[in-house]
């Protein structure tokens, strides 16, 4: 709530002129003001500060031409991402011990990266010189500053440094509210109600006498987290872009439809889009062309494909965060992606493309495999969530077969649950208004944002009052 | 890894994109849309309210409340009600022949039979709750069987007394001639600050006689927050919000004055409360004695603290005990027993779901443990007409 208060008053003062110095101005000092939320003591910004600015000399010295200082640059920019940030394998005594903010500071890495190699390249299209105020605004900007998006700088500064401004119409302010609320909705009721059930799941998990109740408080333990994730990633997204469009925005969007997906790669090009783009340009495309350089054999691409895949999930998974159970979360992601590879390429070889290809156009063969991308998701989300203790207290507490059970039953209902999903959705969208499904005609959508608010105002009022005692009910 | 980034272009997404040229919105729709999200608002609260109220009906009246010149309010002799919170079962209030909730006739109680008067407020009358899964309703039946002879309880509990008007009802509880008198007191029956000049003049026999809380007009302004802010769907939605016990602590604890019985140290307004809470007790052990009447003071733990006893780890200054540990202190200082009920409550795994979750009073689960814990506490020998009661003692007896 105080984050959209805020975002209000700064959208806004934005609007209050056209200007592009105005504009810029704003920007830079909505999002220093959004920093100062976090610590009101300067000196917890100074290892923020310094890497911002390493990044900016970079950055210049790439674009005057000095590309010698490239891969130094590139491995210092790491090794402080990764002393900042205390990963686990960084002696602690090389830590700093007055507090500081690290806040957004992996997607901080993304852009300065971003910016670093791009700026080296000399079919760069951007201008000779970045200013400081637009670097600033397009690494701290508010809106993408704590979970993304990554947006690209190009296409940032092609609608922040515009001299006229996206226009922000009657009709496009309704839609950016109506991604607010939509994502204000999944943050505030579904994602909090499914962290709820969730816990409660996992209590009654280790409470329960029966081998029934603990299979099914499993199942809803590993197959709900996919779905909390999702609404509370998801929504915070939705919110950030529609408040962007008040700030004459567009910021990329980060999810698609995740659930829908067939197979584990297309699960990551629906999911956390930004990452999986900006990785796929920057880590596993120039992996594949070393690997490809150094193993030109047409019947080795698959395998050099699942290769990349490999370290790049693998550094996906180190990315997210500082302890080794990241590091197996980055390992399953690989394996998840490589195996899938693997798999087409088998496919593809026994049965022959067509064959293959019409395969995938098969229902059942479909449902089925969405399942099981859904169970994989939500089997390394396992590592994500949990800690190895709590791992293996579940594991002491369902059994090895108990734990296979889960599995099973978290394949059979994602599969079936998700095929209805589809179904419905399917049958809603086939009815048309005015050229487009009804369901998302701007009557329909009025009265769903309506509704959609009205729940979530009702449960953040709830919560953010004391709960009801007994002298309040009788008196 | 094409597959990638082509694979997330087919536009599918589940809350659509912004597009870059919105359509004109036609005029029509400038009085369309405002009317089609008001209507919403109006149908969504209707269908909610609607289905709450039929799902989970409540009546909380209870027509034999009459108005009482001594307490405020009492019940009709030989009357009966059906009453239930949204949360509980529909339960038939029994009143005897004095208007005390239970089956048993106040007359003079037979020979051989033991009796127990009990005074307090709701929690003393175990408001919602079937006579069969009452505390007193166990105690009757329980610890009939352990002392081999018939217990007669009779219950002068009445809901939204203050302790006041419990401490004014001791000479009219001296004349059922009792074996030993309980009061229940909960944190929530000491909120409201106890008036001077009413405590100054506790003994005075007589008081104003008060409108019956029913037939008091409600202003608009609360008749509106009692039918639409405080509506059964919103009743719902904090029974489901609440039952999850962070959620509930997390919004409990932003209560200032009403959370302070949790923490340590108490402030200036808690101390005055338990200052007041010792004159009273201390005079109703007194009056008592006098008589020859054993007082047992049993503090019934809050939903708040029960859920807070079986915390892990405790928010900071916080402490469960706190509320016990004054009560029986008050007790002990005035010679009076102590029944520690918040004591069997932290046995128990998950104790904050023995309660109505939005009306706070204890349920069925958490009336048998309040049974045990007084039936335990009667069994130890100490109040004379139960201390045949003592099973070791009997067995010391027979050897």
């Amino acid at each position: 709530m105080q984050f959209l208060a805020y975002a209000c008053a700064v959208a806004i003062l934005f609007n209050l002129s056209r200007a592009l110095a105005w504009r810029q101005g704003v920007l830079l000092l909505a999002s220093v003001g959004f920093l100062g939320f976090f610590s009101h003591d300067l000196r917890a910004f100074v290892p923020l500060a310094a890497f911002l600015l390493f990044g900016f000399v970079t950055l210049r010295l790439m674009r005057t031409g000095a590309t010698f200082f490239f891969w130094p640059a590139l491995v210092v920019v790491l090794a402080t991402f990764v002393w900042l940030k205390k990963y686990g394998f960084v002696p602690a005594s090389l830590f700093l011990e007055h507090p500081y903010v690290t806040l957004g500071l992996s997607y901080i890495l993304f852009r300065v990266l971003h910016l670093i190699i791009d700026a080296r390249s000399k079919y760069s299209t951007w201008p000779k010189r970045i200013g400081i105020v637009s670097y600033l605004n397009y690494t701290l900007n508010f809106t993408t500053l704590v979970a993304g998006p990554i947006q690209r700088y190009k296409e940032f500064a092609s609608m922040q440094l515009a001299v006229v401004p996206l226009e922000l119409g009657l009709a496009t302010s309704g839609e950016a509210l109506d991604r607010i609320v939509t994502g204000f909705f999944k943050v505030n009721v579904l994602s909090l109600f499914l962290s709820m059930i969730q816990a409660t799941a996992l209590n009654s998990l280790f409470a329960a006498h029966s081998a029934g109740p603990r299979l099914v408080a499993g199942a809803a333990v590993t197959g709900l987290y996919p779905f909390y994730l999702y609404c509370n990633f998801s929504g915070y997204i939705d919110i950030v872009i529609g408040i962007a469009r008040f700030l004459r925005l567009k910021l990329p969007e980060n999810f698609n439809r995740p659930f829908a997906a067939e197979n584990y790669l297309i699960f990551w090009s629906r999911w956390h889009i930004t990452l999986s783009t900006w990785i796929s340009i920057y880590v596993y495309t120039p992996l594949m062309v070393r690997f490809v350089k150094r193993w030109p054999a047409p019947g080795a691409e698959p395998f050099l494909a699942a290769a990349a895949y490999s370290v790049t999930f693998f550094l996906v998974g180190v990315w997210h965060g500082q302890t080794l159970m990241f590091l197996f979360f980055g390992f399953l992601l690989g394996l998840g992606m490589s195996v899938t590879k693997l798999y087409q390429a088998a496919m593809a070889r026994w049965m022959g493309r067509e064959a293959f290809q019409r395969l995938g156009e098969n229902s059942l063969y479909n449902t089925l495999a969405r399942g099981l991308t859904f169970t994989w998701c939500a089997f390394t989300l396992v590592w994500f969530w949990a800690n190895w203790k709590q791992m293996a207290s579940m594991a002491h507490a369902v059994g090895w077969a108990g734990m296979a059970m889960i599995w099973a039953a978290v394949f059979l209902i994602g599969s079936t649950g998700l095929a209805g999903w589809e179904a419905a959705r399917n049958w809603l969208l086939s009815y048309d208004f005015e050229g487009q499904p009804v369901v998302r005609s701007r009557y329909v959508r009025t009265s769903v944002v309506t509704a959609m608010l009205l729940i979530a105002l009702v449960v953040v009022l709830l919560l953010n009052t004391p709960a009801p005692d007994i002298v309040y009910k009788t008196f | 890894m094409n597959d990638i980034r082509m694979a997330g272009r087919d536009g599918n997404s589940t809350t659509g994109t912004l597009s870059s040229t919105p359509p004109e919105i036609p005029r029509r729709d400038f009085i369309l849309l405002p009317l089609i999200s008001l209507l919403t608002v109006v149908i969504l609260f209707s269908v909610a309210e609607g289905l709450t109220r039929w799902i989970w009906p409540e009546q909380k009246f209870i027509p034999c409340e009459i108005d009482d010149a001594v307490n405020g309010t009492r019940f009709r002799p030989n009357c009966s009600a059906r009453v239930k919170n949204a949360e509980g079962p529909w339960t038939t209030y029994q009143y005897n022949d004095c208007g005390y909730r239970g089956k048993t006739s106040c007359a003079t109680k037979a020979a051989g039979t033991a009796r127990i008067a009990i005074v307090g407020s709701s929690v003393a009358q175990g408001l919602y709750v079937p006579y069969e899964q009452t505390y007193f309703g166990r105690l009757a039946n329980d610890l009939g069987r352990v002392c081999g002879r018939a217990v007669d309880v009779q219950n002068l509990g009445v809901p939204n007394v203050s302790p006041i008007d419990t401490y004014r009802r001791i000479p009219e509880v001296i004349g059922l001639k009792p074996d030993v008198v309980l009061y229940l007191v909960a944190p929530f029956d000491l909120e409201k600050q106890i008036d001077p000049t009413t405590l100054a003049e506790r003994d005075a026999p007589a008081r104003t006689s008060a409108a019956p809380a029913a037939t008091l007009a409600l202003s608009p302004m609360k008749r509106f927050e009692q039918e639409v802010i405080k509506g059964r769907s919103v009743l719902v939605a904090e029974h489901f919000l609440f039952e999850n016990k962070e959620t509930f602590l997390r919004a409990y604890l932003l209560y200032g004055d009403k959370a302070d019985f949790l923490r340590q140290p108490f402030t200036a307004a808690w101390e005055k409360r338990f200052a007041d809470m010792d004159l009273l007790i201390g005079g109703m052990a007194d009056k008592l004695r006098t008589a020859g009447v054993p007082l047992l003071v049993v503090a019934v733990p809050s939903r708040a603290e029960s859920a807070l006893l079986g915390s892990h780890q405790l928010p900071a200054n916080v402490d469960p005990l706190a509320f016990g540990r004054a009560i029986a202190a008050i007790a002990a200082k005035h010679g009076a027993g102590y029944v520690d009920v918040i004591g069997a409550f932290s046995e128990i795994p998950d104790a904050q779901n023995m309660y109505y979750v939005v009306d706070g009073h204890v349920a069925a689960a958490g009336q048998a443990v309040m049974a045990q814990a007084i039936v335990r506490r009667l069994e130890d020998g100490t109040i004379p007409a139960f201390s045949s009661c003592n099973p070791h003692e009997n067995a010391e007896r027979r050897n």
